[in-house]
């Protein structure tokens, strides 16, 4: 039995967060609920102080170490995740603050429900073994269910919301099925326990191959790869800007993060017969959302099918399996998290007369406010991979790993040709949202007001965009740790 | 026979076809079923195909090396009986949310966010 101490130790932030939801829930009951919803609303204050708290916290007192529990771990690894989901928490938090008018109600439910699935989510992160998988993975992705149907008296959230519950509930029936097969072919449940046996198979047998296709194809639903990335622009389109700006970063991570542990961890050595597997995902999601977003007119759909070309990306990424490759990984989440986090703050600002987000809301919107032209610039240009935005280090850093790896994997090289190409697709696409700020009419010349607390996250969403291109050396390395501790050792048995 | 020598005589392949069988006509139901409610319950098979499929493996697990092999394929399906449990309330609140507010509950009547 492992002692509270121990499970402190590991999962100390994700008892945080619970108890902090807890504790919204009775100041709520205490100072009557919807009494509070001015800008002080006590509830918001608490759960920002608190998340931020946390985060300030998680950097200064908590450290990696090598231990592994058979509960899971606290490697570099995790606590690099743990971090970035607690910085897209407070992000989600912030967004929700300009939006929050539109609720009908609810408005201190939602906190609570964003910080149950950052629980769910930092849970991923350490997990070791697939019982703990599939709670955190369904801890994350019901309280996501909820928060997209939050606007129940508007048609397309409640259709986003019974699409998304309907694909979320397919793609954990799948993830069941898989873990069961490979519960059957191994022995075992804990990653480390399954890890062993398959490294003890000369070849896998059809049942554990079986098996681990449908866990991988069950996480690729969170990461938004073919064949589960259907649900990503209906989600997206319908669901509130702040949720939406959520799933697009935090479900994402969550997939990539359970991915790149069930990869480099569990599959270990034998992860190179999945290459093929990995690369095929790969070359077909950055088709899809490629592809798909050049004839978009909904800005969140747009960025929906431009989340699945990312994904597509990251696959790449798990394909070529080295530590760089999933080093860059890590770098990439956190770029994407500043230049997705802008787009979608600047979308809830352009669409808080009209309440959609139609691409003519940004028509001409460098006359009616050159600030938000310039975010929305340097963040589509960042998603695009241009230089000298941070998207381009990433995209640079993924690549370069990727062609490391087709040396030993001449396969690799023609995704990688494929990727390229799809960058040059992306570029169009995110130049035509550009060209509408910059030389279409505006609809409505009045002047978008901005608030300070608004300016103040975008300015920081831009500036943290630029200086990761520029010094990108200490996040570089934090990455690189994260990476080290997923590479290194094999998990010990328990 | 004993019960317990009846049941070990079922073999492992037709524990597994009735799994496979019961998630198939699950995720067919899910396909072509266009009241949200049947495709819910369809959902529920395909949840319970994989729980057969985990009971019946932690059974064989433990038949082929009766030391040392616990009962965590058994226990999972207690975590997944709880978490369809709390999906099911879930999609179920959001159903009505759906009724209630296009007085529909087809799925094919919902497409308003569509390419």
């Amino acid at each position: 039995m492992p002692s509270f101490a121990e499970i402190m130790s590991v999962y100390g932030l994700e008892f945080g967060l619970g108890a902090l939801a807890m504790l919204l829930i009775v100041v709520d009951l205490i100072t009557g609920r919807g009494r509070l919803t001015g800008p002080a609303d006590v509830v918001r204050l608490l759960a920002l102080g608190g998340v931020s708290g946390l985060l300030i916290y998680s950097f200064m007192f908590l450290h990696a170490s090598g231990e592994v529990h058979a509960f899971g771990q606290l490697d570099a690894f995790a606590l690099y995740f743990k971090r970035f989901f607690l910085a897209t928490t407070l992000f989600t938090l912030l967004l929700t603050a300009p939006y929050e008018a539109r609720f009908s109600g609810g408005r201190a439910e939602f906190p609570v429900l964003v910080l149950l699935t950052a629980m769910g989510m930092c849970m991923l992160s350490s997990v070791g073994d697939f019982v703990s998988l599939f709670v955190g993975l369904e801890l994350v992705t019901i309280s996501l269910f909820l928060l997209t149907a939050w606007r129940p008296g508007l048609p397309r959230s409640i259709e986003a919301g019974i699409k998304f519950v309907i694909i979320g509930a397919v793609a954990a029936a799948f993830l069941v099925y898989g873990i069961a097969f490979v519960y059957g072919a191994t022995g075992a449940l804990d990653f480390a326990g399954v890890s062993a046996a398959i490294q003890s198979m000369a070849t896998m047998p059809a049942g554990l191959k079986f098996g681990l296709l449908l866990v991988l194809v069950g996480l690729g639903f969170k990461l938004g790869a073919v064949p589960f990335h259907i649900w990503i622009p209906d989600v997206y389109q319908g669901a509130p800007t702040p949720v939406t700006a959520f799933l697009s970063v935090g479900s994402k991570a969550a997939g990539v993060v359970l991915l790149m542990r069930l990869v480099y961890t569990v599959l270990g050595p034998a992860a190179a017969e999945w290459a093929g597997v990995l690369g095929g995902l790969a070359a077909i999601t950055l088709l899809m959302g490629n592809l798909g977003a050049i004839t978009q007119t909904d800005l969140k759909r747009f960025l929906g099918y431009s989340g699945i070309a990312h994904a597509g990306f990251l696959l790449l990424a798990l394909a070529a399996h080295s530590e760089a490759s999933a080093s860059s990984i890590l770098f990439y989440m956190v770029t994407y998290l500043f230049a997705n986090m802008a787009a979608f703050l600047v979308i809830i600002v352009v669409s808080r007369t009209s309440d959609d987000s139609h691409m003519d809301r940004v028509n001409g919107l460098a006359e009616r406010s050159p600030f938000l032209a310039f975010v929305l610039l340097v963040s589509m240009l960042s998603l695009a991979g241009v230089p000298p935005f941070a998207g381009f280090v990433a995209k640079f850093m993924i690549l370069r790993a990727a062609m490391e790896a087709a040396l030993h994997n001449p396969a690799l090289y023609w995704i990688v040709g494929l990727s390229l190409v799809m960058v040059v697709v992306s570029l169009y696409y995110y130049l035509c949202v550009l060209k509408r700020v910059y030389f279409r009419e505006p609809e409505d010349k009045g002047v978008l007001e901005i608030s300070g607390s608004t300016k103040a996250i975008l300015l920081l969403c831009v500036i943290a965009t630029i200086g990761l291109a520029i010094f990108f050396n200490p996040l570089v390395e934090s990455a690189n740790a994260g990476a080290q501790s997923l590479m290194g050792a094999l998990p010990q048995g328990h | 026979m004993t019960l317990a020598a009846a049941q070990n005589s079922v073999p492992l392949e037709h524990w597994l076809t009735l799994s496979g069988v019961l998630f198939t006509l699950g995720l067919c139901g899910v396909m072509m079923r266009r009241n949200v409610i049947l495709v819910l319950m369809s959902v529920e098979i395909m949840l319970n195909a994989a729980n057969v499929a985990l009971v019946v493996f932690n059974k064989y697990l433990i038949a082929n090396a009766p030391e040392g092999v616990a009962l965590d394929g058994q226990v999972f399906v207690f975590f997944t009986i709880a978490v369809a449990a709390a999906e099911a309330a879930v999609a179920l609140v959001i159903a009505m949310a759906l009724f209630r507010r296009l007085d529909t509950v087809n799925v094919d009547d919902v497409a308003n966010l569509r390419w």
